[in-house]
């Protein structure tokens, strides 16, 4: 994940970048020419995950290269934050309207290192919402996703629905749609082995990383070919309504959640009290993110609450019954009795998991 | 002969072909006069500066022989003989003569016959006909050259004429920029920056990192010896370590690819006197070595020596000042100075102090004070900037001066009518039963000071302190902080501090109760603790500043003064509670990154 800073003042530049590698980005570019960002953005091009430009005023050579970002197609789905100077009260003097609504979110000096996190994740979030398609592999129930997105008219972001029935129609789409793609749900029992194949490879590329899977079934049987590379399972039994709002919800809060899991081991020894306060407020925006549950669950157990402990780990069980770490988790907390079942669940879910494979049940 | 704009075409050609030197080339550039010699079997060429009362050679007496070869021997002596009647015509002129620079061998010889030479400096020869491979061995030598290499840095020839109009326009920036970055004013004579002068007969080489030019070069050629004077290395100021370096391997590699044997970087002056020199001038030579090693401050002698000698040259090469005198007399240095440095000694010097100044980057000194978890707001660029920024405070400070004006006396103490009516009293304030009236207790108070001393105290903080703070953070928090600070500081003073007071010492209540207060100090001092919330070492000034009030209130016997301790808790607080720096959120993040 690569941030390019825009700016000519070197203090600012610095001290930025110096802010933004604490936010896990694994390099941040500083650049004011426009050369420099134009070899960045073709040399880089899906790395980049944030630009950040500070314009001080009309004439300055930052704008023709904020100018030329906002009229990159290819950096359309970058997050992209304005810094300025200016007093909240004096509108903006260096853009023409019709480049206002490109800046995802502009951040007034002085801000805080806490202000940079807020305005990064409320760009992501609105970044976001462009990923408001959906790749849909089956036949059997995507008339009722049409309709959740269609008729219904749901408060979710979700625009479009694409039923898809072969590896080359999804390769096609793809290749020229991915960074629209918000979402695949996946109907068990429509796939073939090459196609399962694909889907796990595409996973691993940038593209894929940052788009969710989803398998409509929580079935052992059905579960086993995707369990390495799905993020959520839910039953059809769930409604379309549920899990698109649950997929929308993952994909708008996806950054702001991602940099708490980052920091999560370091954060509960360093500030257990403030790290739950930030996961619980977390789930009142995405209650049902189960990385989040299981957070929730290790402080419980951290703090010695069993039973509030075992009631999160089921709760991530609900939405990912494949997870080691969850059945681990719970088989250390629960009864003797309860203990035997969780063993067998678990085998049944994570075959492979060496630390399952050990354990006697 | 006087100095000409650009040399004839025959005298470029004799030059270009038959030079030994590595400055001869230099000498096409304008302002030179040529000393010329025609004989039977030879011919000379002396290059030369005119400078009132003394001509400065540039280059050892160029010679091309007619016909047949001559031995090195012989052609040393023709050397000679050629710059003993250089130096006898300008003799007849009334002038002097100064040759530099000259080899070893020449001032060997000249020194035979009477004549004054002293070693001024070395030049670094590199034998690229020996290196396999010059660019892997530099490589291998300096490393930020190689990590550049690596990271997919390119260096390449170039002809300016076939750059494109932007590629054109960078290298000049880049050029302005390095000009600019020089500790002195640029130099003349042989150290005159004029890279696309003579480019037809030059070589260029340019590095590209990051889709942008990063630095270039240009070699000119020294004909007769097979070799190439790398001698204008320019780069940007933000370029990567090992940019030059990455230059000249490319360069050498090129030019062997060429048929070049040799490649210089150019005379490093005042490097340390050959020991079998040190008889010839002791104290000359010590005075000189000395400055290289001490006097570094407009000229890099020292760290020019140490990167000529970071490319492992095959020899340094001792370059001498050879005089027309038997010792080197004032209007000879004079004149030498007059031509290296046009603006004369002292304005270069000058010129240099100044330089440093403008250098010295004030937002980056300055912002070095404050926590790397807040960024600020840059720091103005000019005055009118500076002012308009500052706005808040200097409208406090205007009104100030205003209320001083008109409520002090021509002694400058505060007249008692305002005292008694308008200054903060916290027995007042309960008798006026905190009615509306009573709302000029807390603001007032704020612009009126008891004598001279008070108001400039104040205003002195407030521009320094106020002012700065207004330009970080903007008018708008900077106001509210300071009209908090400035209407409750006393207020709470009052209710927490006096009903301790009545219990722990109830016959100094009604003193304490009844002492005033005026000044702008409260405002002040709550964006005091702003500021002071930025700094990086916050914790021990808050402690420095809360002990020092607590005593100065113990020392006046005053709780009244403890207002200031107040006035710090309401600056904290509010920037507390809009920039929160809670315990270094980065540094959590950057914990939970190690292994």
């Amino acid at each position: 994940m690569i941030a390019i800073i825009v700016s000519e003042n070197e203090v600012f530049s610095k001290a930025l970048s110096s802010m933004i590698s604490g936010l896990g980005y694994h390099q941040a570019l500083i650049t004011h020419h426009v050369d420099e960002a134009s070899f960045f953005f073709e040399k880089y091009n899906d790395q980049i995950k944030l630009i950040i430009f500070e314009v001080v005023e009309e004439g300055n050579s930052d704008l023709p290269l904020a100018r030329l970002i906002i009229q990159k197609s290819e950096l359309n789905f970058v997050p992209l934050i304005f810094v300025s100077n200016r007093s909240p009260k004096i509108p903006f003097l260096s853009f023409h309207s019709q480049d206002l609504s490109r800046i995802d979110r502009e951040l007034m000096r002085p801000f805080t290192f806490q202000h940079l996190k807020q305005c990064i994740a409320l760009a992501h979030e609105r970044r976001s919402l462009l990923r408001n398609r959906l790749i849909y592999f089956g036949s059997q129930h995507s008339s009722g996703f049409f309709e959740a997105i269609l008729v219904k008219n749901l408060p979710m972001h979700w625009q479009e629905v694409n039923v898809l029935d072969s590896l080359e129609g999804l390769q096609e789409y793809l290749a020229i749609h991915s960074f629209r793609v918000g979402g695949i749900l996946i109907e068990p029992g429509s796939l073939s082995k090459k196609l399962i194949d694909y889907l796990a490879h595409y996973k691993k590329t940038t593209a894929g990383i940052q788009t969710p899977y989803l398998l409509l079934s929580t079935a052992t049987h059905e579960v086993e070919p995707f369990r390495l590379f799905t993020d959520l399972y839910y039953d059809i039994s769930n409604g379309p309504d549920e899990i698109l709002s649950a997929l929308s919800r993952r994909i708008l809060y996806g950054w702001e959640i991602r940099d708490l899991l980052v920091e999560f081991k370091a954060l509960i020894k360093i500030d257990p009290k403030g790290t739950e306060k930030r996961v619980q407020a977390l789930l009142k925006k995405d209650g049902e993110r189960w990385e989040l549950r299981k957070c929730l669950a290790k402080m419980y157990e951290i703090k010695g609450d069993s039973a509030r402990a075992i009631e999160n780990y089921k709760r991530v069980l609900v939405s990912h019954p494949c997870d080691p770490a969850t059945y681990l988790g719970l088989i250390e907390l629960s009864s003797p009795e309860e203990k035997v079942n969780w063993i067998f669940q678990a085998k049944l879910f994570c075959p492979n998991h060496p630390q399952i494979n050990g354990l006697r049940g | 002969m006087p100095n000409r704009k650009h040399p004839s075409k025959e005298t470029t050609d004799f030059i270009l072909k038959h030079a030994k030197s590595s400055t001869a080339f230099l000498t096409l550039y304008s302002g030179f006069a040529y000393y010329r010699l025609d004989e039977a079997e030879y011919s000379v060429i002396i290059p030369y500066m005119e400078a009132p009362k003394v001509r400065v050679a540039a280059s050892s007496p160029i010679i091309s022989f007619h016909g047949h070869e001559f031995t090195a021997e012989t052609e040393l002596a023709l050397a000679a003989e050629s710059l003993i009647r250089f130096f006898e015509e300008s003799k007849k002129l009334k002038k002097t003569c100064v040759l530099l620079p000259a080899s070893k061998a020449l001032a060997s010889k000249m020194r035979e016959k009477g004549y004054f030479a002293i070693q001024a400096g070395s030049e670094p020869w590199y034998s690229i006909k020996s290196m396999q491979d010059p660019r892997r061995e530099i490589l291998q030598k300096i490393h930020s050259a190689k990590h550049l290499f690596q990271k997919g840095a390119v260096a390449e020839a170039f002809i300016p004429k076939k750059l494109t109009a932007r590629e054109h326009t960078e290298l000049e920036a880049l050029t302005h920029e390095w000009l600019e970055s020089r500790k002195i004013s640029p130099l003349k004579f042989l150290n005159r920056l004029e890279p696309w002068v003579q480019s037809e007969h030059k070589k260029y080489f340019r590095m590209i990192y990051n889709g942008r030019q990063m630095g270039y070069l240009a070699a000119t050629p020294v004909a007769g010896r097979k070799a190439w004077y790398l001698v204008d290395l320019i780069r940007a100021d933000h370029c990567p370590p090992g940019t030059t370096e990455f230059l000249i391997a490319e360069a050498m590699e090129q030019l062997k690819k060429e048929g070049a044997e040799e490649v210089t970087l150019g005379m490093a002056p005042l490097t340390p006197t050959l020991p079998d020199e040190f008889p010839f001038h002791p104290l000359a030579y010590r005075f000189m070595n000395y400055s290289f090693e001490k006097m570094n401050l407009f000229y890099n002698f020292k760290s020019l020596h140490a990167y000529k000698d970071k490319f492992k040259p095959t020899t340094w090469e001792p370059q001498y000042l050879i005089a027309s005198t038997p010792s080197l007399r004032p209007t000879s240095l004079y004149g030498l100075s007059s031509v290296i440095l046009p603006q004369g000694i002292w304005r270069t010097a000058l010129g240099g102090f100044w330089k440093k100044i403008k250098a010295i980057q004030v937002e980056k000194t300055l912002n070095r004070m404050f926590s790397p978890n807040v960024i600020l707001r840059r720091f103005p660029k000019s005055l009118a900037e500076m002012i308009i920024k500052a706005k808040f405070t200097l409208s406090i400070n205007a009104i100030n001066i205003m209320f001083f004006i008109v409520a002090n006396d021509d002694k400058g103490n505060l007249l008692p009518r305002f005292a008694n009516t308008y200054a903060y009293q916290w027995t007042r304030l309960v008798q006026n039963r905190f009615h509306f009236q009573s709302i000029d207790y807390f603001f007032l108070p704020s612009f009126l000071h008891f004598n001279h001393v008070h108001i400039i105290f104040n205003s002195t903080l407030l521009v320094v302190v106020v002012g700065y703070l207004e330009i970080l953070v903007g008018s708008f928090f900077v106001g509210m902080t300071f009209t908090a600070g400035m209407l409750l500081s006393n207020l709470l003073t009052s209710i927490f501090f006096l009903p301790w007071i009545r219990l722990l010492a109830p016959t100094a209540f009604q003193l304490f109760s009844e002492e005033l207060d005026v000044g702008a100090s409260l405002g002040i001092f709550s964006c005091i603790a702003v500021f002071i919330y930025f700094l990086k070492c916050r914790r021990p000034v808050y402690i420095a500043l809360a002990l020092s009030i607590v005593v100065a209130a113990i020392y006046q016997n005053s709780v009244i003064t403890l207002n200031h301790l107040i006035a710090l808790v309401i600056g904290f607080g509010l920037a507390n509670y809009f920039y929160p720096l809670s315990r270094c959120e980065a540094l959590k993040a950057k914990v939970a990154r190690e292994p």
